[in-house]
Formats: structure tokens, C-alpha cells, sequence
């Protein structure tokens, strides 16, 4: 009965895995490993799996809870302010290493420094292809908020990406060895 | 606009990306979440658990650590008894090693004589013998009980209400018990004789202070009374010149020791303590200086024979003190001739600088005018735009005082004599 739950809750996630993937990315990037967002994301999901009214609002019911589980986080973190130095240079991801994302990984980077509505508002209207009456049940706003977080986080991305885009990268160390032979 | 088509772009880029975490990826850690080994469940339960399991394992500890403790105290007794049989071996009726349970024949039989025939009850009752295995020191003896069985609502045979006496006699104690008792009591006594003997030795310094306090000179002059012309009880502050543990007799009276006023234990409410301000020991002499009620206090001790006398008693009163002074001094401003010093052609007003030597509260007067005293230089008194006349020294003996001052550049000392408990003016000296 348990495996038959399990396999009709996957059945459910699968069409939505890749949108849910890049939101969590996008959202979690500097503050959780997305990784684990993803997975307690779904396991409260699961568990939760009697209170799904739709199934066509699936992906909005794990966006909601990845979005409860992060405010928690936060709840419980320090609260920091303005770019984080560390988060920059230093936030393990594989990805950064590849210079073909690199422009991707700065674009959640850029992303991160937003303000949290502005942030959420733009990645699920961008990255995760909701429209804004979907974004304002999330949000639970109007619809001129939403347009206002939706306009305000461009621009404000727009300079976030050129003033990193200035600072230059971070060169890998090297090990000189000389010898006095 | 180059900006916003350049976000749209990484947008789309991003939009593209293929995820880096792959469904079945997600799927398995679901599964291993979902369905966890016995291990993992374990461990949960554990870290989930962890006040439990922490008191459990405490318990388990005192648990161990009590069993462990009571074999070690069974192994104890069962050497004790060991020895006990080693020190005894012709052990009699009732040594403990023999001693087993032994139930008597019925003795005695109560009737009761209130009671109708068939309601009558016998109570057999058990002479039970001192049988100390476990527990051998003492023996049960003379048992009695008595049924109350006339109680009117009561079944006859199956209700009663029994009360026992017990007469408890002590065992002979074994021989061993006796030594190590006779062996306490010995040492005990030894202690005993010490400290008796610590205590016939009174310290010198304590000889040396009741002596002191207890001098007539004190008792009849600076030491209170009360109502029923008794002495009060005294209290005196060590302030550490010596060690407050010391007993002392004040006029049969306990004297109470205390290391400073703030010590906490008493609360002085009034002067009338000793507050002991130096005290020495130099061999055959001894100074004790105290304070009491504003009344500076020394007395010196003479050791004569092994004997310590008091020789000599000091008292300045500082009320009585300030009074002579108002005398002297009022009595120079009255004198013509200090009159012809001060006053010579205009007469100045002018304010009495004290330094410290007599009290603002004296009031003295100069050809009819009220003299202002300021105490010292950092009064707030104090004005530069006043004519002042400055004490420089003013002393008082027991039949000689001094006093020196400063006025308009001037110092003039006069020197007092005292005939007859009276002070006269012996002399004027006037310098530049």
C-alpha cells in the first residue's frame, strides 16, 4: 500500500521534477544546498499527500512548501545582509567550474542578492514558467505586485550582474617551487 | 534594453539547462528516506530519544554501581563473621554462629472472661528465641498479646484486634566489639583530657585583655551602665589587631568579639563599643589603646610575678576635650591683652581657619561678635576674601596647653597653666 503512495506520488513528480529542480536552485542557491531542499521538499510532500486537492497544482504544492522550509531556514539563520563575499567566490557548486554555466551560476548569484519576494517572484515567473495569477496565489498579492516585484528585480538584476561581472574572477592558486640547486 | 535582452538571455539559457540533479537521483533518496535500514531507524530513535536514553544509562550506572557496592559490603560481613569465629571457638548458646529459629510449645492462655462462651477465643500464643542469623544483636522476649474480642459488631473468631508488647534486651556484645568500643572510649577520653587542658591554659593575650577592661579606672569612668547600674554587655571590634576567637570576661559578663563593625554578625547601633585601635606586647609591657563612646581609651600593663597589673590609664574624652578648648580659647579673646594684639586700631572681622583642631560646632566670641570656624582649607566654607586666623597648634597636657595662631602675617603662641583645675594664661609670645 506504502510502494503503490510512493509510485503514484513519483508519477505525480516527474512531469514537474525539472521546473521544481531549477526553482529550488535558483532559490536555495546561498542559503541551502538545493539538494536537500529538494529532498525534505518532498518528503513533507509526501507525507502530506492526503491534503492535494489538484493534481495539476502539484508543482505550486511543492514550490509551497520548498518556500515554508526556506523561510524556516532562514528563521533559524543569522540574518545577513548585502552580498556575501563567501557566496561568491568560495559556493561549492561543480557547476561554477564549467565555463559554459558560468553565466547561469552568476545569474543565481545576481538572483540570491535580491530581496526574497523580488527573487521568488522572478524565478517563478522566469524560470519556473508561471504567470503571474499563479504567482500571486503563491504570494498571495495582487496582480500590480506582483508586476512591481517582476520589474523592480530586473532592473536591480541588471546592475547586480554588471557589478559582478566587474569583479574580476578568482585566480586558482599555484604552488611555485623553486629550488636554490 | 542591451541589459534586459541580456538577463532575458541567461534567463533562457538557464530556462534550458538540463537539471544537475536527475529524477531517478531524487526518486532514490525519496525511497532510502521513505524506507530507511534498521540502522538508520536506530540511530533516529537514538538522537531522537537522547534525554531518555541519557537517564536510562544513568540508571543503569547507579544500578550497577549499588550491586557492585552491597557484594562488596556482603563480602565484608561474611570476613567480619570469619573472624568473629576465629576469635571465638567455643561458642556458647547464644553466639551467633549457633543460634538457629526455635518455636516453643503454647504457654499461656488468656480467656476472656467478658466475652459469651462461644465467642471466647484462645490465642496460642509463640515464645519465639533469638535466632540472629542475618541480623544478630538483639533478642525478643515476653511476647504478649491480648484479644479484644468483645466488640459487638464484630464476627467472633475471624475479627480481632491484637496488640503486642515488645521488651528488647541486648545481646552480650563478642569480644571483638568490646575491644574496638574499649579502644574508642580511650582514645575519647585522651581527647577529652586535651582539650581540658587547652582550656586551663588561658592565652596571654587573653589574660592581657581582661585585665585591661576590667581596670576600675574604666569600669568607674568610661564603661556604660544600665538602668539597674549594671554594666552592659560589651562588644568589642578587634578591627584585626588580634584574633576575634578568644573568650574574654568583661565584669562576669562574656565580652562579645567581632572582627569589624560591618562583620555582619552584630549591628552596633551606638558608640558603646571597644573599638580597639592598637594593642602591643613588648615583652614585660603591654598597651592596649581603644575607643568607646568617643573617649579615646590606653591602657598600660606591667607583668610583675607572672602577673599582669595595670599600671596606667589614658582617657581623653574628645567632648570633654573640645569644651577645655572653647574655655582656652575664649578665655585668650577675653584677655586685654590678646585684645591689644588682634584688635589693635580697627578691628577686623574676621573667621577662625580650625585645621582640623577644633570643632565648627564651638561657639566663640571676640569683643561681641559671633566668630565663624571654618574647618580647614578645603571647605566649602572657606573664601579667600575673609581675614582669617589660622590654629597652627593647639595642645592640651594634662597641666600645660599651647596654642599657636597666625593672623595678618603675625604668630603669636600663648602658653596656659592649670592650678587648681583652673587654666590661667601664662605667657604671650608674639613672632614676625
Amino acid at each position: 500500500m506504502a510502494m503503490s503512495k510512493q509510485q503514484q506520488f513519483l508519477k505525480l513528480y516527474r512531469p514537474v521534477h525539472d521546473q521544481f529542480e531549477r526553482f529550488c536552485r535558483a532559490r536555495a542557491y546561498g542559503d541551502v544546498p538545493y539538494g536537500d531542499l529538494i529532498n525534505d521538499t518532498l518528503l513533507i510532500a509526501f507525507s502530506k499527500m492526503d491534503s492535494l486537492q489538484k493534481e495539476k497544482a502539484f508543482l505550486s504544492y511543492l514550490i509551497g512548501i520548498a518556500i515554508k522550509i526556506l523561510s524556516n531556514a532562514k528563521r533559524k539563520k543569522k540574518p545577513i545582509t548585502g552580498v556575501d563575499e563567501y557566496v561568491f567566490h568560495n559556493h561549492p557548486d561543480p557547476s561554477s567550474a564549467i565555463e559554459k554555466k558560468f553565466e547561469i551560476e552568476m545569474l543565481y548569484k545576481a538572483l540570491s542578492c535580491l530581496p526574497k519576494l523580488q527573487r521568488e517572484a522572478l524565478i517563478l515567473f522566469e524560470l519556473t514558467g508561471y504567470s503571474i495569477k499563479e504567482i500571486m496565489e503563491i504570494q498571495n498579492s495582487g496582480s500590480s505586485a506582483v508586476k512591481q516585484r517582476l520589474a523592480r528585480g530586473r532592473k536591480e538584476l541588471a546592475v547586480i550582474i554588471k557589478n559582478l561581472q566587474a569583479i574580476p574572477r578568482e585566480a586558482p592558486k599555484t604552488h611555485i617551487y623553486t629550488s636554490n640547486h | 534594453m542591451e541589459e534586459e535582452k541580456y538577463i532575458q538571455t541567461l534567463f533562457e539559457s538557464a530556462r534550458k539547462e538540463d537539471p544537475q540533479l536527475s529524477f531517478e537521483e531524487v526518486s532514490r533518496n525519496l525511497e532510502t528516506s521513505l524506507n530507511p535500514g534498521v540502522a538508520i531507524v536506530l540511530k533516529d530513535w537514538l538522537l531522537k530519544h537522547i534525554y531518555l536514553n541519557t537517564i536510562l544509562v544513568l540508571l543503569a550506572i547507579l544500578i550497577l554501581s549499588v550491586t557492585v557496592f552491597s557484594g562488596f559490603e556482603s563480602k565484608d560481613k561474611q570476613n567480619m563473621l570469619f573472624t568473629e569465629k576465629q576469635d571465638n571457638p567455643h561458642p556458647n548458646e547464644k553466639d551467633i554462629s549457633t543460634l538457629g529459629i526455635q518455636e516453643e510449645p503454647p504457654i499461656q492462655i488468656i480467656e476472656n472472661t467478658t466475652m459469651p462462651q462461644k465467642e471466647k477465643t484462645i490465642i496460642k500464643e509463640t515464645h519465639i528465641k533469638n535466632t540472629p542469623l542475618s541480623k544478630p544483636r538483639l533478642e525478643v522476649s515476653n511476647v504478649k498479646r491480648e484479644a479484644h474480642a468483645n466488640l459487638p459488631n464484630l464476627d467472633t473468631k475471624s475479627e480481632m484486634i491484637k496488640t503486642t508488647d515488645f521488651i528488647i534486651e541486648k545481646t552480650p556484645e563478642p569480644p571483638i566489639v568490646k575491644s574496638i568500643k574499649a579502644k574508642k572510649q580511650s582514645e575519647s577520653k585522651k581527647q577529652d583530657v586535651k582539650l581540658e587542658s587547652k582550656k586551663g591554659v588561658r592565652t596571654e593575650l587573653e589574660t592581657i585583655l581582661e585585665t585591661a577592661l576590667n581596670t576600675a579606672d574604666l569600669k568607674n569612668e568610661v564603661f556604660a551602665r544600665n538602668a539597674k547600674n549594671e554594666f552592659n554587655q560589651l562588644i568589642l571590634v578587634t578591627n584585626g589587631v588580634f584574633d576575634d576567637l578568644i573568650k574574654v570576661d568583661f565584669a562576669g559578663k562574656k565580652v562579645i568579639l567581632i572582627k569589624s563593625i560591618h562583620s555582619g554578625s552584630f549591628v552596633v547601633v551606638n558608640d558603646e563599643f571597644v573599638n580597639v585601635q592598637d594593642f602591643k606586647i613588648d615583652g614585660e609591657t603591654a598597651i592596649l589603646a581603644f575607643k568607646y563612646n568617643s573617649t579615646k581609651v590606653q591602657v598600660e600593663l606591667e607583668k610583675i610575678d607572672d602577673i599582669w597589673v595595670c599600671k596606667n590609664t589614658l582617657k581623653n574624652d574628645q567632648q570633654h576635650d573640645q569644651l577645655i578648648k572653647k574655655e582656652l580659647l575664649q578665655m585668650a579673646f577675653d584677655d586685654p591683652q590678646m585684645i591689644d594684639i588682634i584688635g589693635k586700631g580697627e578691628f577686623k572681622p574676621f573667621s577662625i581657619l580650625a585645621n582640623d583642631q577644633l570643632s565648627n560646632k564651638i561657639a566663640l566670641h571676640f569683643k561681641g561678635t559671633h566668630l565663624n570656624i571654618v574647618p580647614n582649607l578645603s571647605s566649602r566654607d572657606y573664601s579667600k576674601r575673609v581675614t582669617y586666623m589660622k590654629i597652627l597648634n593647639l595642645q592640651i597636657k594634662r597641666k600645660k596647653a599651647v596654642f599657636v595662631f597666625s593672623y595678618l602675617g603675625k604668630t603669636t603662641e600663648i602658653n596656659y597653666r592649670k592650678k587648681d583645675e583652673n587654666w590661667t594664661i601664662h605667657s604671650y609670645k608674639q613672632t614676625q
